[in-house]
């Protein structure tokens, strides 16, 4: 199992394919060594030839056939052990000199050479030979035994260097491979504990900050993100089934009541209408899950006209002035004209509407709100401000959850959808929305781009 | 009025022909698109209630099918589809009203009233709106309660022109919210009650009969008082 593995492993058929063209090149690396050695040494072979011949020839102008011979004996007897060869034959083919008998067939090489094979022994004879002008003639020669053994010497070297190579990225391969293997099944098995259901499972992390630390540490944190999600949505599922319990048990238990208790036509009535109202709230809240679903889903983009929010954020003042100024509030619009973005005319009413009507719910008599409307380095901001209790901190961002909200008890007006909504609104609208302190209360801003079509008062 | 009712859930087209009977309609319903498109076609009706999602053919196709050929009987269009992109699609199809499920049968009543009125094309040329002894010129865009003149706000002007085009039927306070401030959600508070309270508190002064009624689990009715025995 393990064996297969490292063989189809990519990490060994890499560490294969680079031995094998490693060993390619210094093949050729070695080759070139080999052979411009083998010339080198051939080269000074040649040279020795050519000026034991030139010393030769400088005696036969002094003394004649006798100094040649003189010379060939006395090398002859004093050098014996050495690999030169001479032959000093006169006109008629006789043999005044030398020991290599008879005179080579072979003719001379383009460079006046001869190669001539050893009779007894390694290597050949590199040879020239020199005619003189009393017809007679003489070759000398030398062994280059000494070029083969360095060829064969290389050659052997390079055999074993080879293997060696080989071997050495084989097993290095092997060894990478193993521990690459290592690392990536320790993640598999991370994974594979977590599509068991096992989510805390976290892959390890070595330190050595490389590439595989740098996986393990994506990994990690996109299960941190995953788990967080499921977190959020266990709460919402446990949010909408308390948020519907309550409002479901009450209608069964009125229900109930109404059957049991032989009632007039008149109270029956009156249990039918609040029966009818208690599963009125019960849709409005599952109207408002599904039209946050639906804001999410970013379908909505596709209907998306030039607003003028400026005008939306006038019609919102005059929606709810009356309001404000029936429970003693006041409520104040600072905003900057023929402001237009990108986006739903509905929606962004809606979430202005919910800021606003928030606001109101959570000042007291003789409290202020402010709309605000600016345009900012191309960023136009939406601001609902209030001057009322404010929002804690740590709630910041935790009032946007579906069905959160901050009192426990649940017996404040809302379905804790509103800001979910607004904040779905702005993300639509590729905006932000956030709760900023408002010294005293709260300050709900709504960034969002600006359109492209501007109206003439920010046309430059 | 006879009313055609396209409707494949028979319970709903059951409740919904009942009550209509009870306020005096004659109702056809037919049960698939294809059956419904059919009697729509071959048939005279003065309404029309169409689901939008049917078997065979869909609500939509109905209704630009009978618009392509010229017929424009007042139209509403019930759908589970609530978003604005899917109403605009409705009202673009040539429906003439668009009512979002669950609704409420007062609420469907209303609007039906108010398509089928708009269907028979009266006051839309008026230039002078009268109910009682309310007066509202349109054109000089002035409101008289007897000899008394009446200063409103244009959004307070806007509201009681769309009570007194509809006088005598119940709106409903998100056909208001249609209608006189031209957004379409459910706004969820009592922000309309409000309006309306405010443009009593103009028209109606110590002495005038109350016009605006509101209308228990509907909305809000312009008319004079029903003669009481304390009155």
């Amino acid at each position: 199992m393990r064996a297969l593995e490292l063989l189809r492993s990519r990490a060994l058929r890499l560490a294969l394919l680079y031995a094998a063209l490693f060993g390619v090149s210094i093949t050729v690396l070695l080759g070139f060594i080999y052979l411009i050695a083998g010339n080198y040494v051939r080269s000074h072979v040649d040279e020795f030839v050519s000026s034991e011949l030139d010393m030769l020839e400088a005696d036969y102008q002094l003394d004649g056939i006798d100094g040649v011979i003189g010379l060939i004996n006395s090398r002859d007897t004093s050098d014996h052990s050495n690999h030169w060869l001479y032959l000093y034959v006169a006109a008629d083919g006789r043999r005044l000199a030398g020991d290599h008998d008879p005179w080579p067939r072979a003719s001379p090489e383009p460079d006046g050479f001869l190669t001539l094979p050893v009779r007894d022994g390694i290597g050949t004879i590199r040879a020239r030979e020199a005619h003189f002008p009393d017809g007679s003639r003489i070759l000398v020669g030398l062994n280059d035994y000494e070029a083969s053994e360095m060829r064969s010497a290389l050659a052997r070297s390079m055999g074993f260097g080879l293997g060696a190579m080989l071997l050495l990225a084989i097993g290095g391969g092997v060894l990478v491979t193993m521990a690459t293997l290592r690392q990536i099944e320790s993640i598999n098995r991370v994974t594979h504990d977590i599509m068991a259901g096992d989510l805390s499972q976290r892959v390890p992390i070595g330190g050595s900050n490389d590439e595989f630390d740098a996986l393990g540490r994506n990994i990690n944190a996109m299960l941190d993100r995953i788990g967080m999600l499921m977190d959020a949505i266990r709460g919402v599922t446990d949010n909408i089934a308390h948020d519907l319990r309550l409002p479901l048990a009450r209608l069964r238990a009125r229900l109930e009541a109404a059957l049991t208790q032989g009632s007039s036509a008149a109270e029956l009535q009156r249990s039918i209408g609040h029966s009818i109202e208690e599963v009125d709230s019960i849709l409005v809240t599952f109207g408002s899950l599904l039209r946050i679903a639906n804001v999410e889903s970013g379908r909505l983009r596709e209907s998306f006209t030039d607003v003028d929010l400026s005008a939306i954020a006038i019609d919102a003042e005059q929606l709810f002035e009356p309001i404000a100024n029936s429970e003693g509030k006041t409520l104040l619009l600072r905003v900057q004209h023929d402001v237009h973005i990108d986006g739903s005319r509905d929606l962004l009413f809606q979430a202005l509407a919910n800021l606003v009507d928030n606001a109101l719910k959570y000042t007291s008599a003789g409290g202020e709100i402010d709309i605000e409307l600016a345009v900012e380095h191309d960023i136009v901001q939406l601001v609902v401000a209030d001057n009322g209790p404010g929002v804690a901190a740590d709630q910041r961002d935790k009032v946007f959850q579906r069905l959160y909200r901050v009192d426990p008890s649940r017996s404040t007006a809302g379905n804790g959808l509103g800001l979910s909504l607004v904040r779905a609104v702005a993300l639509l609208h590729e905006g932000s929305c956030e709760i900023e302190d408002n010294r005293p209360g709260a300050r709900v801003v709504l960034r969002l781009p600006l359109g492209p079509r501007q109206g003439p008062a920010n046309q430059r | 009025m006879r009313l055609l009712i396209i409707e494949d859930d028979t319970d709903t087209a059951a409740y919904l022909s009942k009550g209509l009977r009870e306020v005096g309609h004659t109702v056809d319903h037919a049960a698939s698109g294809k059956d419904g498109l059919f009697m729509a076609a071959s048939e005279r009706y003065d309404g029309m209630i169409v689901d939008r999602l049917l078997p065979q053919v869909d609500g939509l196709t109905i209704i630009s099918t009978l618009r392509a050929a010229g017929n424009t009987t007042p139209t509403i269009i019930l759908s589970a589809l609530g978003e604005v992109d899917d109403r605009v699609r409705g009202l673009r199809a040539g429906g003439d009203d668009y009512l979002v499920k669950p609704y409420s049968f007062a609420e469907l009543l209303a609007r039906l009233e108010a398509v089928l009125r708009r269907g028979r094309g009266s006051n839309s040329a008026e230039t002078v709106l009268r109910v009682a002894n309310l007066e509202m010129d349109l054109l000089a865009r002035s409101v008289r309660r007897g000899s008394r003149s009446v200063d409103l706000k244009p959004q307070e002007f806007r509201l009681l022109e769309y009570l007194m085009r509809n006088a005598g039927q119940v709106v409903t306070r998100t056909m208001l919210f249609e209608n006189v401030w031209d957004y379409h959600f459910d706004p969820q508070t009592n922000v309309i009650d409000v309006h309306i309270s405010r443009l009593r508190g103009k028209i109606d002064e110590d002495g005038d009969a109350p016009l605006i009624q509101t209308v228990r689990g509907a909305g809000y009715c312009l008319r004079l008082p029903p003669a009481s025995p304390r009155a």
